[in-house]
């Protein structure tokens, strides 16, 4: 099968260099669909080479060229999570119906900053974030009963 | 009329609320932890919600939970089944609080019946004999807790021992259900097991409290159903004899009781009625007998909310004990008096409580996946049970599966259905007791009749 550099691909590369230096970062690995894509950058400026993994029936493969720079980070393979419901109750995006919500998609927050309130039997129980994330969907709808364990966050972790 | 039930509880019983409810137009709420996602209860109910991790004690006992749930979905009463939070008090209270209706008994008689020690002064007054114990014994040993009847020191229970003669039962104050006993049959054992049943108390009950009684061998457990509303009418449905137990854990129940001389059966039945009034009790409620060889009964315990077993009862009376629970939780007056139920009783029934455990390997619990389930079919036979083909029976809760109840004209036609439907009965996958059920259902002194508490160490 014919090496596959589809539009596709080269805009997510694009993006995903983007996104690096919008948030310098050092690497990135990333998997969508069949692809998987692991972007190391050298120093701060420029994006360093790329290494692209194609699917196994591909061909050709790239070989990364090393480059003498600043060590890179390791990040967790894992991008996105979910939080979940600790417990039983109304799930609330704000403090009270006046105020805005504590969290809104794209957010980025601290470890421990709240992202929204339970409410079981008239109290009102404060959910922090358990790491710093970045906001990427709110899966719950303001006012409605959650249960234990049910999706309220998608996340990433920063 | 409830709009709406949450059954706070789980299992074979769980699946049993929810049939009546639905019988009666009652829409039902489940409450399941994560161990139960693909429980039978959580199927049949209208709503569920997940209320917590599998520890009971994170989800199933959790009181805030349980009343969050009910809030959430607007529920008018909850049903606590059996074990779990069913005779306690404080939920009942909480839930009156949230004007939700317990399904059950007064906070008074949860409060009263709760207290094992207490129970026992409570019947003493209303004219129930008690076991010769702690609590009964003239000599006056106990200086400290002259009410509760509850010993102390190794010397006092040593020296009552002696008196009241070997053996002797070792109970906790705060057990019950067949919890918190340790039988000792001379000196030795009853200086090791007097505190071991303190600190096994301490550890299951929070209380190690601890009073002595006469162990009495060849003894017949009986109990007797009772029904009570709150208009001062109270019946009894007739007596259930359940001596073949395990580690005082029921394993076969019938009603009536085979060994039950009229005379006798009219006697417990009339003491059971006037402790019941005298407690001022509601709902409904079973008083555990211990009959002695020569026929003398003793107030064993009672019990302030639906049993496993109700179903024998159910079988040999045509009514359904649960509907008659959520009538009487709605305050409506008993819909039979006596002399009603004294002609609906027909015949004799026979029930086997299947465990996932393995018999042949000293009962070890055997959870896990079910893998072929077929349960037994025909004229006179009741299964209660929330197995399915497919479902993973999970680690965290007590072993019962299924209830396999057989009805017949008389005892022998019961048997030998209960036999037939024991050959059928395929549970795949994991380990049960059918075949110590099947063992029981051939013994020459099950089949005569002759059940003592002591039958399955013979």
């Amino acid at each position: 099968m014919p090496e596959d550099k589809s539009p596709s691909t080269l805009d997510l590369l694009k993006q995903v260099c983007d996104i690096m230096e919008n948030h310098d970062l050092a690497e990135v690995y990333l998997r969508e669909g069949e692809v998987t894509l692991r972007v190391r950058r050298t120093g701060t400026s420029m994006p360093g080479p790329l290494v692209i993994q194609p699917p196994s029936y591909m061909h050709s493969q790239t070989e990364p060229t090393e480059s003498n720079s600043a060590p890179s980070v390791q990040l967790p393979h894992e991008v996105e999570e979910v939080i979940k419901s600790p417990m039983l109750g109304r799930f609330y995006r704000a403090p009270n119906p006046d105020k805005p919500p504590y969290v809104e998609e794209g957010d980025t927050v601290a470890e421990e900053t709240i992202l929204c309130q339970i409410e079981a039997m008239k109290i009102f129980n404060d959910i922090p974030a358990p790491f710093s994330c970045e906001i990427l969907e709110i899966l719950a709808e303001d006012d409605t009963p959650v249960e234990y364990d049910q999706p309220l966050f998608r996340v990433r972790r920063t | 009329m409830f709009n709406k039930i949450l059954i706070a509880n789980r299992g074979e019983i769980a699946v049993r609320i929810i049939r009546t409810c639905r019988d009666m137009g009652i829409k039902t709420v489940a409450v399941y932890s994560t161990a139960d996602q693909d429980a039978l209860h959580v199927k049949y109910a209208d709503e569920k919600y997940c209320i917590g991790p599998p520890s009971p004690t994170e989800s199933y006992l959790k009181h805030l939970s349980l009343i969050t749930a009910a809030e959430l979905t607007n529920a008018d009463a909850i049903h606590p089944g059996v074990g779990f939070l069913a005779e306690d008090a404080l939920f009942a209270e909480i839930c009156k609080e949230h004007k939700i209706t317990f399904i059950g008994p007064s906070i008074d008689n949860l409060t009263e019946m709760g207290d094992k020690a207490e129970a026992r002064e409570t019947m003493a007054k209303a004219g129930l004999e008690l076991v010769p114990g702690s609590r009964r014994h003239k000599g006056g040993i106990l200086k400290k807790n002259p009410k509760k009847g509850v010993i102390e020191s190794e010397e006092e229970a040593l020296e009552l021992a002696e008196k009241l003669g070997y053996p002797v039962g070792i109970k906790a104050v705060s057990g019950g259900g067949g919890r918190g006993i340790r039988i000792a049959y001379n000196d030795m054992a009853l200086r090791n097991l007097f505190y071991t049943v303190k600190s096994e108390a301490e550890a299951a009950f929070g209380n190690a409290e601890v009073y002595l009684e006469k162990w009495i061998e060849n003894a017949r457990h009986i109990e007797v159903q009772v029904l009570a509303d709150n208009h001062g009418n109270v019946i009894h449905l007739g007596e259930r004899e359940c001596s073949i137990q395990r580690k005082q854990q029921k394993l076969v129940e019938e009603a009536p009781s085979p060994s039950l001389s009229p005379k006798i059966r009219s006697e417990i039945s009339r003491a059971a009625i006037r402790a019941v009034r005298s407690i001022g009790f509601s709902n409904a409620g079973t008083i555990e007998f211990l009959v002695d060889p020569e026929d003398n009964f003793y107030f064993l315990e009672m019990n302030t909310r639906i049993q496993v077993e109700h179903t024998v009862t159910e079988m040999i009376t045509g009514i359904d004990l649960i509907k008659e629970q959520i009538r009487l939780a709605m305050g409506e007056e008993l819909g039979y008096d006596q002399s009603d139920v004294n002609a609906m009783m027909n015949g004799h029934a026979i029930e086997c409580r299947i465990n996932a455990e393995d018999p042949d390997n000293n009962f070890t619990p055997s959870p896990g996946k079910i893998d072929g389930y077929l349960p037994p079919g025909g004229i006179g036979i009741r299964v209660d049970s929330h197995l399915y083909d497919g479902y993973v029976v999970p680690p965290f809760y007590d072993s019962l599966v299924a209830k396999l109840i057989a009805h017949g004209r008389d005892r022998t036609e019961a048997i030998a259905r209960m036999k037939r439907a024991l050959d059928e009965f395929t549970i795949g996958g994991i380990k049960t007791t059918i075949p110590l059920c099947k063992r029981i259902m051939n013994d020459e002194r099950f089949l005569n009749g002759l059940v003592y508490t002591n039958f399955l160490e013979g």
